[in-house]
């Protein structure tokens, strides 16, 4: 008896399972159907962010929930409009990103994803929005490969190779005599990209990349094997292609080995441009210069300077919003790339093809998260301004003006 | 270069080793690995990082000793509550060893919930300054970390060998249930070797912590595999075999990521364990672990 009422149980889970087998590709499949019929209806205001709120990057995701946040809540203000945001949490694991993903479009109350921090997590989640026809704003994602992996990705991350190119021009007319380089980068799809950029460029330049090390990203601790080998080889630059955290100890690491910022100067990546990057390298850090078209409103950054309004209106609304002072180039990336998604919708609605089109025009809003932006027509970011810091007494300043004050 | 690279190779393998004696000594009683040694490291560091902030900066050597004595009653947490009831019930190894993975979870979880992700600035209190040779330099924290390495390998060899609660530690390690017979309180054994692991945990964790400038809730992670790795290339449960493991784990990845190629190091150094395991299954030392002494 007890076999029979075992064996009716599992049928019945079996049919279960089958049943919610069967009802889920229906219900995601028919969703950009049912998406049509809706929108002529009402459109949808729905928006999900799929970024890392635990684990090793959840710093930057943060940073780009609190900048998207916002951009929602200044422009329902200002428009009347309802427009709402939930964000889930990928871990930054790409596995997670492509469970989310799946369950956004399954949802189908979104007319847009936004996600994720690293590209590498962004790009495994497109087969399934291009499936469901789904917009997919990645506000941080600047691999190459990724707005051109489908029409329905667009970055907010200047592309690489671009990236590399401008901050090639801008470190070669800074600094003319610095020939060769030594690099560290992260063994990611990012890392190497950068690295192969970076090197084409510096040496179409001229210059002469002697030694390139690459490493695990949030695994590796030491690094003194590869910035003996960098000292050794007298490279005039230590470019350091990471992290923030990994960033940090990398120079920290250089300066106890006898490097120094006097004689090597010590480039970092926009990706480090952070606060808590000052916080670790502390007053040791003096000297490290950031080439990047990353944007900062760090307060010393600010004094004596003639802010346009608004972005005087934008700190302003994030510091009564957050209590937070600065707000970084994530949180700055994470509002333009909202604000130019709900802007875009509220003008020509949500269906998807028209929403690409219009976001890709990048207008009807103030961008902070740099200057002179556009997208080229195979949906690549262009910033085609750098800005140059230098870090003293745990501070971010300009270089032009750490010059000036020197003189 | 060689002289250079050779002292961070001997650096980091001192890092490793502080680490790995306190995994043999543990697989030295237990014949347990015990995975949430990592974890208790990270935590060591960090309980000496947030009683000394509590304490506004200063008192230093109460933070540190306060730490030891937090993660030992951490490490005793672990055995009373995690793996007692498991040797109570005559639970298979394997349990055990699953039951460590859980609580290394636990602690790297919580202490995610109470300090946050983000890594934190580490103060290096021994910032003592370098010596200078011709081709290469060194400071005086990575001589200290190797000086405590070494103590406390010998100090643990002693413990072990020369008093009586080591040969208590030894009778429970060859047979726990005759040792119990003679009047050894096994638990109680057990428990304080635990204790002193985790308190070595705790040092390993703040030293390591100094030398970096920066500590983070994936320390552990990032250590365990390589000091368990140099506890086996040494052989598990010997003391110096876990010193001199580390120490070798340490220069040959240095030396891998020097000569051959950066994005192989740990590839190399696990290429060279499994070769020295194949000629010698119990690692360079495992003859002499004292548990079998």
């Amino acid at each position: 008896m007890k076999k029979i009422i075992a064996l009716v149980l599992a049928l019945i889970m079996a049919a279960s399972m089958l049943t919610a087998c069967s009802s889920e590709p229906k219900e995601s499949g028919s969703s950009p159907a049912a998406t049509e019929s809706q929108s002529a209806k009402e459109e949808k205001t729905k928006i999900a962010m799929f970024v890392p709120l635990t684990g090793d990057f959840k710093q930057y995701g943060d940073a780009i929930v609190r900048g998207a946040k916002l951009a929602i809540k200044i422009f329902n203000r200002d428009n009347g409009t309802k427009f709402e945001l939930d964000v889930f949490d990928d871990k930054g694991d790409p596995n997670e990103s492509v469970n989310l993903a799946n369950k956004i479009v399954a949802d189908g109350s979104y007319f847009a994803a936004m996600g994720s921090y690293t590209s590498s997590c962004a790009m495994a989640t497109v087969p399934v929005f291009e499936e469901a026809n789904m917009l997919l704003y990645s506000p941080t994602g600047s691999h190459e490969d990724f707005p051109l992996m489908s029409p329905i990705t667009i970055p907010m991350g200047i592309t690489k190779k671009y990236d590399c190119a401008l901050q090639v021009n801008e470190l070669v007319k800074r600094f003319p005599e610095k020939k060769t380089m030594g690099m560290i980068y992260q063994n990611t799809d990012n890392g190497v990209v950068v690295a192969n950029a970076t090197t084409k460029a510096f040496e179409e330049h001229g210059g002469k990349v002697i030694v390139s090390e690459t490493f695990t990203p949030n695994q590796t601790s030491d690094f003194t094997p590869l910035l003996s080998k960098i000292k050794e080889s007298g490279a005039d630059i230590l470019y350091v292609e990471s992290g923030y955290v990994d960033g940090a100890k990398i120079f920290n690491q250089a300066l106890a080995l006898g490097m120094d910022t006097s004689t090597t100067l010590f480039l970092a990546n926009g990706t480090q441009l952070k606060p808590e990057f000052l916080d670790l390298v502390g007053d040791k850090g003096n000297g490290i210069v950031f080439i990047t078209t990353m944007v900062s409103y760090q307060k010393k950054l600010l004094e004596g300077k003639q802010l346009d309004p608004e972005i005087t209106k934008f700190l302003e609304e994030y510091k009564q919003e957050y209590n937070l002072e600065e707000p970084d180039a994530f949180v700055c990336q994470g509002y333009d790339s909202t604000m130019n998604l709900i802007t875009s919708a509220h003008k020509v609605g949500t269906k998807t093809e028209d929403l690409i089109k219009q976001c890709l025009k990048f207008e009807g809003f103030y961008p902070v998260s740099g200057k002179d932006m556009s997208y080229t027509e195979h949906k690549e970011l262009l910033k085609n301004y750098q800005f140059v810091y230098i870090v003293e007494d745990s501070e971010f300043l300009y270089l032009d003006d750490w010059l000036a004050a020197q003189k | 270069m060689f002289l250079q690279q050779l002292i961070n190779g001997i650096t980091i393998g001192s890092t490793y080793a502080l680490v790995a004696i306190g995994y043999s000594m543990v697989f030295g009683v237990l014949e347990l690995i015990n995975f949430a040694h990592g974890s208790v490291y990270m935590l060591g560091a960090y309980f000496s990082l947030m009683t000394y902030l509590a304490m506004g900066g200063r008192h230093f050597l109460l933070a540190f000793a306060l730490s030891m004595v937090l993660s030992a009653v951490v490490g005793f947490s672990i055995d009373r509550a995690a793996l007692r009831p498991l040797r109570k019930s005559n639970a298979p190894k394997t349990t055990a060893l699953i039951a460590t993975l859980g609580c290394s979870t636990i602690i790297e979880n919580s202490v995610l919930l109470s300090f946050g992700t983000e890594a934190k600035k580490f103060p290096n209190l021994l910032d003592l300054g370098y010596i200078e040779l011709p081709n290469a330099r060194f400071s005086y924290l990575q001589l200290i970390i190797l000086g405590t390495a070494i103590s406390l390998m010998i100090g643990m060899s002693l413990l072990v060998y020369r008093t009586k609660m080591g040969k208590a530690m030894r009778s429970t390690a060859q047979n726990s249930e005759a040792a119990a017979l003679m009047g050894i309180n096994v638990q109680g054994v057990i428990s304080i070797t635990f204790m002193i692991g985790s308190a070595l945990a705790a040092i390993a964790g703040t030293l390591v912590g100094m030398y970096y400038e920066s500590i983070s809730v994936t320390l552990g992670f990032t250590t365990s595999m390589k000091t368990f790795a140099s506890a086996v290339l040494g052989g598990v449960g010997s003391l110096p075999g876990a010193m001199l493991g580390g120490i070798l784990m340490g220069v040959i990845e240095t030396m891998a990521a020097s000569y051959v190629s950066s994005g192989y190091r740990d590839a190399i150094a696990f290429m060279v364990l499994i070769l020295v395991l194949l000629i010698k299954p119990t690692g360079l030392l495992g003859k002499q672990r004292f548990d079998k002494a």
